[in-house]
């Protein structure tokens, strides 16, 4: 089976052939669904089959956060709890995602994006500037 | 030692103590929201958090990465020991401040 990378812009022929490759994975799901429907004891190889088809389908129809929004947040906090802050949005951004679908979620992860940098922006700063002072304060010292 | 806190500090605080030991970002700020009605952004709840952890009041530790989050791991904070004695000072200085004072009737 042919896959295809998501993520940018895709030509019509690329789209086509990804419908074409999602249909030829709905009929794989519904054989296997019949086959395992029709067995009298577990067969563990078809269960295990139908379950990564069925969790491959789902999570390439799951919306991804918004990357841009993610980007930023993860170049601008400090890098010792970037990743914690983008899981935590990540996090709201899925339960907003059940609750109120795709779009909606996506311009609340950008709302929640932009309210959490200014803090950031003001942290970082301010560091910058009580570093500044200390080199200015050293300099002083130093008659340089 | 510092020994003065923000009121964000002071809630965030109170949330990690109250949520020990599964303090987290989400929690804290669903913690600070149920509880108070505002709602600090997830940005200035860790910008509260690494003050607090330059001045050594709270520790870290890591989570287990999950699904739901993008493959990104949870940061659990606990408060130390002279975090809790610097917020119990700091609640103490509010309350003596706000003994005796005489509430004037909220009108209608």
């Amino acid at each position: 089976m042919k896959m295809i990378r998501l993520g940018r812009r895709r030509s019509f022929g690329e789209m086509r052939a990804e419908l074409r490759a999602t249909i030829e994975l709905r009929k794989d799901l519904e054989k296997m669904r019949h086959r395992l429907e029709r067995l009298d004891r577990d067969d563990e190889i078809a269960r295990g089959a139908y379950e990564f088809w069925c969790a491959y389908l789902r999570d390439r129809h799951t919306p991804a956060p918004p990357s841009r929004a993610e980007f930023l947040l993860l170049a601008l906090a400090p890098s010792s709890y970037a990743e914690a802050l983008v899981g935590d949005l990540n996090e709201l951004f899925a339960a907003d995602q059940a609750r109120f679908g795709a779009k909606r979620a996506a311009r609340l992860y950008w709302a929640r994006a932009a309210r959490s940098l200014a803090p950031l922006l003001l942290r970082w700063i301010g560091k910058a500037l009580k570093w500044a002072a200390v080199i200015s304060t050293v300099k002083r010292t130093l008659g340089w | 030692m510092e020994t003065q806190l923000t009121t964000l500090e002071q809630h965030v605080l109170l949330a990690v103590m109250g949520l020990h030991p599964n303090a987290y970002g989400v929690a804290i700020q669903d913690h600070i929201r149920d509880r108070t009605g505002h709602e600090p952004s997830i940005g200035s709840i860790y910008a509260a958090l690494d003050r607090l952890g330059e001045k050594g009041f709270v520790s870290s530790r890591q989570g287990e990465p999950t699904a739901a989050r993008g493959g990104k791991r949870k940061i659990y904070f606990t408060i130390t020991g002279p975090g809790q004695h610097t917020l119990r000072q700091s609640l103490q200085a509010i309350s003596s401040l706000s003994r005796g004072l005489r509430w004037k009737e909220a009108t209608a």
